[in-house]
């Protein structure tokens, strides 16, 4: 049993004998410091009591406690075995200044039961030295503060191994002034380029991204096996299970699934996913279990799957669900009932094919033919805006205009024949034309942007009706160049 | 046995064969299954007992150089879904080529439509799974290629099951593509060619423009019904498509009946 009044510490191994990898401002008050033999601090405090070191445990807390963190800031990483990088850019203001900020940083940490120091400044590496070797507890360097306001501290604030800064000590480049000053290219062939990179990420001279621990609130839900399993059976009914823990829990917090990433553990430590999207929020699970289902086959088992994870990595918000009570076959209730509702049937086809291979047509304010039909995501009910059918317009359209030979007998007349991937055809009637403007907003000198065209409906002697167009108006050579072009058919 | 056994057993019989089809019986009356799907052309949709049957599948064919693009299919089945309601499931190889103005011409407006772009092996797995989605109305596949027995079977029970329309567009590289016309499960087979229009005004070619669309429609088979063969004018409205058969006599009905074969050409005035 622990008792606080007795000094603590925790131990490890060297590899030669028990050392002390941690002790308590009691047991520091007394003699004894990390690294230091056990045996010998136990002789110095007779009470001592001894923990054992748990470096994986602590990594673990320190990643939560950086979590913790997140009030504060949304970006957060645990810093070495000791420490916690907040990026505070444009956060201070929301908490009352950075001298206040701290203070409530210190505060949050004091409920937790918890001692520290806490420093801010221009720099993660200038912070993490004032932090552990500055002279306060809360240490505030002003922004663009100088440099030499580091020179004071010693150079184990560099983050340097305790060889190298040994070795500085020795040859009386104790201070991080000193270093600074001393002439580069020596430092770098006697102690490698690390020593001048820490020293230039704490002056900010390079920069140095920090990596910000995830929000932790991501839903998912994992199931660990005592016998691995292989056969989409099994798969099928694990994701059924998994599938339900993580819909209840969407469903609580009234959000819906827009991507879910489906890891399979197997038995050789490796690791296969299986990622599906879907068109809007969901939180059905026969609808996600079935999507999930449909992806099995592309998983390959090996020797088998030890443990299967559902993280929902991307959801959002749907709009509250009349919870269908004692309904029979509604116990789930749906985002969005309004329509007849295809998102179904749209997210299995998506997952399948590509989501860019679904889609519902939109109109574009243009009259370019080939423009005017944009593709927008299926997700989206009914394409939006209006479409027009106030001029004939061809059933299919060739994606883009292909040129055609043709018999024309005046400028202004359609032509007699025309000739279309090796095949002629004889006009047999005619009518047009009609003439439509190019894109006016965008250069003339696209290459898809024509600035006059002349189409024509034409019908061949067997009666089949195609819509060409003649590149310009005919009379200025600015509007085109006279070519012909097949683009459509009726 | 007697008499009254007989025809008990024959009734007994008749009606396993009906289940078996699971198809309404056509003279069951309308209150049986949905309305079909008129084509507003009283004298096709009288031939068909008011129109297309819904839940079933409907294949539609091109004639030379259009069996390639499958222009007037594609019309005419935009004509089709153009008289009823719903959403529409049009399932295009590679390149999508439909032109949505072009739809909303012949009547169909593009919001409707849930477009997909498959590869031309998806076609049929993703024909199938849109018929078995709950609130489709009609599915559009444009198919290229051969259409087996046991594909179009599956396509047909989906069909039945779901009560969704399902339209096959067959298109084919070859203009005179016979595995076309080889049998399938499908309850009507149609064949759309273009014939000669008569021009803007009817009897003088001197007058520029181009008149209504002349297409024979052709039904090549159709389950428990008999084939068929019309000559329509397919009129361009602005705001819908008017299909009106050519009264028969005319020059150009004859020149249609050559064109649609040996088919019994049931021109109806």
């Amino acid at each position: 049993m622990l008792s606080p009044d007795r000094p603590l510490v925790t131990r490890s191994h060297d590899g030669r004998r028990q050392v002390i990898a941690a002790a308590d401002p009691a047991a520091r008050a007394r003699g004894v410091v990390p690294g230091q033999p056990l045996a010998q601090a136990q002789a110095l405090v007779p009470d001592l009591q001894v923990l054992e070191a748990d470096p994986d445990r602590d990594a673990a807390d320190l990643a939560r406690l950086a979590g913790r963190c997140l009030w504060m800031s949304p970006l957060t990483a645990p810093d070495g075995p000791d420490g916690i990088w907040i990026d505070a850019s444009g956060c201070a203001h929301l908490h009352g200044g950075e001298p206040a900020m701290l203070g409530r940083l210190l505060d949050d940490l004091g409920r937790l039961g918890l001692s520290g120091r806490v420093a801010i400044a221009d720099t993660p590496g200038a912070a993490h030295a004032l932090a552990r070797h500055g002279r306060a507890r809360l240490a505030v360097l002003p922004a663009g503060a100088a440099e030499t306001l580091l020179d004071s501290l010693p150079v184990e604030a560099l983050r340097i191994a305790g060889a190298t800064a040994d070795m500085l000590h020795r040859l009386g480049l104790g201070r991080i002034g000193a270093v600074r000053t001393a002439p580069r290219a020596p430092l770098a062939r006697r102690f490698g380029p690390l020593l001048l990179t820490r020293l230039d990420q704490m002056l900010g001279r390079v920069a140095e991204p920090i990596r910000p621990v995830l929000a932790p609130d991501l839903v998912q839900a994992r199931r660990g096996f005592v016998e691995p399993i292989s056969t989409p059976d099994a798969f099928r009914i694990v994701i059924d299970a998994l599938v339900a823990e993580a819909c209840t829990a969407l469903r609580r917090r009234g959000e819906g699934a827009r991507r879910l990433d489906l890891l399979f553990e197997r038995v050789d430590g490796t690791t296969r996913s299986v990622r599906v999207g879907t068109a809007r929020a969901v939180h059905d699970p026969a609808h996600l279990g079935r999507l999930l289902a449909e992806r099995i086959e592309s998983v390959e088992p090996g020797f088998g799957v030890e443990a299967m994870r559902l993280a929902v990595t991307a959801a959002e918000r749907c709009g509250p669900v009349q919870d269908g009570g004692a309904w029979p076959g509604n116990t789930w209730g749906e985002c969005g009932k309004d329509e007849p509702d295809l998102s179904v049937l749209v997210d299995r086809l998506a997952n399948r094919l590509g989501p860019d291979r679904v889609f519902r047509l939109a109109p574009v304010a243009t009259h370019v033919p080939e423009r005017r039909q944009r593709r927008v995501p299926a997700g989206r009910a009914g394409g939006g805006g209006a479409w027009s059918a106030d001029w004939p317009r061809p059933i299919r359209l060739l994606p883009a205009p292909e040129p055609v030979r043709v018999t024309a007998l005046l400028p202004d007349h359609p032509p007699r024949a025309f000739t279309w991937r090796g095949s002629r055809h004889a006009v047999a009637q005619a009518d047009g034309p009609e003439r439509i403007l190019g894109e006016w907003w965008r250069p003339a000198t696209d290459a898809d942007n024509d600035r006059v065209r002349e189409y024509w409906i034409v019908e061949d002697r067997d009666g089949r009706r195609f819509w060409l167009f003649r590149r310009g108006d005919g009379q200025h050579a600015w509007s085109g160049d006279q070519g012909w072009f097949l683009h459509g058919f009726f | 046995m007697t008499r009254t056994d007989r025809t008990d057993m024959l009734e007994r019989l008749r009606g396993q064969i009906a289940r078996m089809e699971r198809q309404a019986a056509p003279d069951a009356g309308l209150g049986d299954g949905p309305a079909p799907w008129g084509l507003a052309v009283p004298e096709i949709d009288r031939h068909l007992r008011g129109g297309l049957s819904r839940g079933a599948v409907h294949e539609v064919i091109g004639q030379g150089g259009d069996m390639a693009l499958a222009v007037l299919p594609a019309r005419f089945v935009a004509h089709v879904l153009g008289k009823g309601g719903g959403p529409v499931v049009w399932i295009g190889t590679g390149l999508f080529d439909v032109h949505a103005d072009g739809l909303a011409r012949a009547g169909v407006d593009p919001g409707r439509l849930l477009c997909v772009a498959a590869g031309r092996e998806d076609v049929l797995a993703v024909c199938e799974d849109s018929v078995r989605a709950r609130g489709v109305a009609a599915v559009v596949a444009e198919l290229e290629g051969a259409l087996s027995l046991t594909a179009s079977r599956r396509l047909q029970l989906a069909a039945e099951g779901s009560g969704a329309t399902c339209f096959l567009i067959r298109r084919s590289r070859r203009p005179d593509d016979r595995t076309l016309f080889q049998p399938t499960a499908s309850a009507t087979r149609w064949r759309i060619a273009a014939l000669p229009s008569v021009g803007a005004i009817a009897g003088s070619p001197g007058v520029r423009g181009v008149g209504a669309a002349r297409w024979s429609v052709d039904l090549l088979r159709c389950r428990g019904g008999r084939p068929g063969s019309w000559i329509v004018e397919a009129g361009d409205a602005p705001d819908r498509l008017v299909m009106a058969a050519v009264p028969a006599g005319r020059a150009a009905a004859a020149a249609a009946c050559a064109v649609a074969g040996p088919a019994a050409c049931h021109a109806v005035a």
